[in-house]
């Protein structure tokens, strides 16, 4: 049986589609059957960042009111993972097209059939949001290091605490290393003593999220990706929860190499796993 | 353009006074998040006041119907209001719940008010106002310094900003679930802010109930 994980944040354009992507495609290269939802009906964007949004046939809301014979029928197949599927949100209804009890089934069936079942939630807190998280069993919180993204997450944590979905895990994303240093971030240390929530990974700022959204690939499979690597650390630790997080993220390339030499740091963020 | 200030500052503040932006962030977003987390669900504002009524319920009779409670807010504080008409007194369970009060003696067991609400005389209502902070106790048994007609409550929800976090763990009560969940937390940000308020989630709650 699989475990079903929603990625929300309250806020928007906070990296919850991005790290759908990549978490998905992340785990189906370790070997894992998985299927993308994208909850985010009338926005769908995840099929885009995938590289899919050619092959769209059935989506959400035709599963969930029947319009096709079955949820396989609307799984899009990934191109680079045999054993990674996206089910895509519809893009010409509206939130009311689905309720939570309807996802809740949805997430039942799918949980049988597939390792993981990762759903991209839309940003707010209204039906969508409740719709997202209605069937899953886990969340994680997607929070950009700044005090807007910081504190919708923690009404988010509320929200979902309020619905009895406890340990919420925390992705910190955008973090900017430089200016943590130099005091005009909030690091790592700081979000997570505001939120007093469990972190799964902290991804740096990095010019190739654009990149591979621009080419529809995500980012997880290139190696010289400062947040591809991020990014497996967190796929790592969704596998086995006891691996370590990789706090350490270092920047690539001789500039980075200086800075840090004058900077006399290592890289770190200042945050001490324990 | 080059900023005098700016390049001034940066030549001597370095170790100096308050850190960045990154710091006001920080302390900005406790504070807001204070009052964030002082809300309630319904279901559980209204599980509150069913216990209340429960226990006052003991010791006085109160008309539930007219009974207001909520948050209120002022600022950064924030208080758990109350306002619950009164309509009598009952002496003999104060008596009871109240150990080494000296026994107060020969009422006989049929005139006292009895512990059901339904006995006392109820007030009429075409009487009653429209707002009810004061209702006349229309029970014969009461006794003078009990006059007190309204039983109005403010109790503060505490809010300081930052207690020191750890010390906080200790007086934790083992067998609760939500504690040692908010126990995981790194720091215990959430811990200490959490228990700042009431809140409509179990964290907060749960902080809540540690602090008595
Ligand atoms: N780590 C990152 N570094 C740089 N840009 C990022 C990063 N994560 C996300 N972005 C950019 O932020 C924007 C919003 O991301 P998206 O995943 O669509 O957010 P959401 O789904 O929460 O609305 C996109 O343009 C994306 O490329
Ligand atoms: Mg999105």
């Amino acid at each position: 049986m699989g475990k079903v994980i929603v990625i929300t944040s309250g806020k928007g354009g906070v990296g919850k589609t991005t790290a759908s992507a990549n978490i998905g495609a992340g785990l189906a290269r370790e070997g894992k059957k998985v299927v993308l939802i994208d909850a985010d009906i009338g926005l769908r964007n995840l099929d885009l960042v995938m590289g899919l949004e050619n092959r769209i046939v059935f989506d959400l809301v035709d599963v969930v009111e029947k319009k096709c014979r079955s949820f396989r029928q609307a799984l899009i197949k990934d191109k680079r993972f045999a054993n990674l599927f996206l089910l895509p949100a519809a893009q010409s209804r509206d939130k009311n097209a689905v309720q939570p009890d309807q996802m809740k089934k949805l997430c039942d069936t799918l949980r049988d059939n597939f390792d993981f079942v990762i759903i991209d939630c839309p940003a707010g807190i209204e039906l969508g949001f409740q719709n997202a998280i209605a069937g899953a069993d886990e969340a994680i919180i997607v929070t950009n290091p700044e005090v807007s993204s910081v504190r919708d997450a923690d009404r988010v944590i509320g929200l979902l605490e309020a619905e009895d979905k406890t340990n919420p895990r925390l992705l910190i994303n955008r973090m900017r290393e430089n200016l943590v240093k130099k005091k005009q971030m909030l690091g790592v240390d700081a979000v997570t003593e505001i939120l007093g929530i469990d972190i799964i990974g902290i991804i740096p700022e990095d010019e190739k999220v654009l990149f591979s959204s621009n080419k529809g690939e995500p980012l997880v499979m290139d190696d010289s990706s400062r947040a591809g690597k991020a990014y497996r650390s967190v796929v790592r630790r969704l596998i086995d929860p006891n691996a370590t997080i990789e706090l350490q993220i270092e920047e690539n390339g001789l500039w980075a190499k200086l800075k840090r030499i004058f900077a006399g740091g290592n890289g770190v963020f200042g945050f001490k796993a324990q | 353009m080059f900023d005098i200030m700016e390049f001034l500052n940066r030549i001597f503040k370095k170790n100096g006074n308050n850190g960045g932006s990154g710091e006001e962030a920080k302390e900005r977003l406790k504070l807001v998040l204070i009052s964030d987390r002082a809300t309630v669900a319904p279901h559980v504002m209204e599980s509150l006041k069913e216990e209340l009524i429960q226990v006052i319920s003991r010791y006085m009779t109160i008309d539930t119907s007219m009974m207001e409670m909520g948050l209120e807010r002022k600022g950064k504080e924030v208080a758990l209001a109350a306002n619950i008409p009164v309509i009598g007194m009952k002496r003999n369970n104060r008596k009871e719940s109240m150990e080494g009060a000296p026994p107060i003696a020969s009422k006989p067991e049929p005139a006292k008010p009895a512990a059901k609400q339904e006995t006392v005389k109820p007030v009429p209502k075409a009487e009653k106002p429209a707002k009810p902070p004061v209702v006349k106790p229309v029970v014969e048994e009461i006794e003078e310094e009990e006059e007190k007609p309204a039983f109005k409550q403010t109790v503060p929800v505490k809010n300081e900003p930052a207690p020191p976090a750890m010390e906080q763990d200790s007086d934790e009560d083992e067998g609760d679930d939500d504690a040692s969940r908010s126990r995981k937390g790194k720091k215990g940000g959430r811990r200490y802010l959490a228990r700042t308020s009431t809140s409509n989630s179990g964290r907060r709650t749960s902080s809540s109930r540690r602090r008595s």
